[in-house]
């Protein structure tokens, strides 16, 4: 019986952290790329502002 | 996704029910018994990861499509996180049956080999270098590493002689509620690796726009 | 086949020229037979278990250090591209290099195997034929997949330090076989009565000489 509740906790506690990692780094990841497009965004949105403002003047 | 995650979440606790609840008490080992299913479960998800993990690399040298590669990384990592827990519940099992932690029995030995190879072929991805090294060098120690283990298998059993049977609960007769149970435990693990496989992919995925915008856009 | 040869009087010009490689490769050899002298005492029937061990594990030591050297020239002159602009085949480059370490190898056992009877004080004469019959499988069997990891190794951050980690888990079932194998002629008996070790040795390398073969372009094209 102890050695089923230590085989048990053992594998939960390791699935958990591998699964909390992957999840993790997903968002984090996910987190990047979001920030990378909107400064990205936000570069071509100045550009074409700027762009606009030449073509008027 | 949303569905395969509620049918693993789902299956898992099936799973557990089965295990815990609706298989019967093994009559000579009693509740231990009951860490045999997980044993075989995470032994079952380490061998589909490492068959796959073959198949990749040889899809990935005759290809050398990244998705390919992608794959076999995150087939490795998952057949190695598997095949610890196999060795760890294996362990945690045989202590009280056998009365030891370990033994050289050919299936522990060929095992442990299994294990010590694919902690190897992570060592050389991160020792490789740029990623086309990375992938072309990993496929090809996957490949190798692959057709290794019939040969370790047999030598080892040539080394201890005739096994023992070590696999089915008490090498006896298995009752048919058992057969349930392991089976449910083996779809319910299936479907977690193909989950967590997705998820690792997906990381890979993200990795590779992240810095394909930033080659693009010269960040 | 001449491409073959060439390849292998190339490497072996190079190395007469110099003979740097297979003086450390005797040297260490030298060296691990002195270590397993101190480390066991030996009596002379402790000897008789303890050989097979003793003689692989410097074979393979000693292997793995001109192993890991077999690629370093090419490497640091960086004439690999040369090599594979060579209008050749490219498992025949992998057979050429095979053979020059192989030949590498053989020239180092045999020294080791002539300084453990030395030494030792230990006949092998009575199985001269299967033993080396024994020594020629296996060492074919190591040196197979170490010239394709040697083609890995050089090309990573690590150089030849990763080759052993790659290697040795590989080539357990040859080290096995060959220890069952050279216990069992020692013992005066043939090649055959040691069970299946001589089906594993021969099986394994056929197989890792073909895989070998076929892989190694693809490690090429990374160097």
């Amino acid at each position: 019986m102890v050695y089923l509740f230590w085989a048990q906790l053992i594998f939960w506690v390791i699935l958990c952290i591998y699964t909390y990692d992957l999840i993790r780094k997903n968002q984090s990841l996910n987190k990047r790329l979001e920030v990378i497009q909107s400064s990205l965004n936000t570069q071509t949105a100045e550009q074409v502002s700027l762009e606009n403002r030449e073509a008027k003047q | 996704m949303r569905i395969l995650l509620g049918l693993t979440f789902f299956s898992m606790i099936a799973s557990i029910y089965s295990v815990f609840i609706y298989a019967p008490t093994e009559q000579i080992m009693g509740h231990v018994q009951r860490i045999f299913y997980f044993h075989m479960g995470t032994v079952w998800v380490a061998t589909i990861a490492f068959i796959m993990v073959f198949i990749s690399s040889i899809q990935y040298l005759r290809k050398e499509s990244r998705r390919w590669d992608k794959l076999a990384y995150s087939s490795a990592e998952l057949g190695v996180l598997f095949i610890t827990l196999t060795i760890i519940t294996g362990s945690i099992w045989a202590k009280p049956v056998w009365g030891t932690w370990w033994t050289w029995d050919p299936q522990l030995t060929t095992t442990f080999i299994l294990w010590i190879l694919y902690i190897v072929y992570m060592i050389l991805r991160s020792a490789a270098g740029d990623d086309a090294k990375k992938a072309k060098f990993a496929a090809v120690f996957g490949i190798i590493a692959f057709l290794d283990l019939p040969l370790v298998y047999i030598s080892a059993r040539m080394m201890r002689g005739i096994s023992p049977v070590v696999f089915g609960p008490g090498g006896g007769g298995i009752a048919p509620e058992m057969m349930i149970a392991l089976l449910v435990t083996l779809l319910a693990f299936t479907l977690l690796f193909i989950v967590l496989l997705k998820q690792r992919i997906d990381i890979e995925d993200l990795k590779d726009r992240i810095s394909s915008i930033r080659l693009e856009e010269g960040i | 086949m001449r491409k073959i040869f060439t390849i292998l009087w190339k490497d072996i010009v190079t190395e007469l020229r110099t003979k740097e490689l297979l003086s450390a490769m005797f040297t260490f050899s030298l060296i691990i037979l002195l270590i397993f002298n101190f480390a066991f005492s030996f009596s002379s029937e402790y000897l008789k278990f303890a050989t097979p061990a003793i003689l692989w594990v410097t074979f393979t030591f000693a292997g793995i250090l001109g192993l890991g050297r077999s690629f370093a020239i090419e490497k640091e002159g960086n004439s690999i591209l040369g090599l594979l602009l060579t209008p050749v085949d490219r498992s025949l480059l992998y057979f050429g290099k095979l053979i020059s370490n192989l030949v590498f190898v053989f020239i180092v056992e045999l020294i080791t195997l002539a300084l453990f009877v030395l030494f030792f004080n230990y006949s092998i004469f009575h199985a001269i034929l299967p033993l080396s019959f024994v020594i020629i499988l296996g060492t074919l069997g190591f040196v197979s997949v170490g010239t394709l990891f040697s083609a890995i190794a050089i090309n990573t951050k690590l150089r030849e330090v990763l080759l052993p980690i790659l290697l040795f888990p590989i080539i357990i079932p040859v080290i096995v076989s060959s220890v069952k194998l050279t216990a069992s002629v020692l013992e005066g008996n043939s090649v055959f009565s040691a069970g299946s070790a001589i089906h594993i040795l021969v099986s394994f390398d056929i197989i890792f000489i073909a895989a070998c073969a076929i892989i190694f372009e693809y490690v090429l094209e990374e160097s």
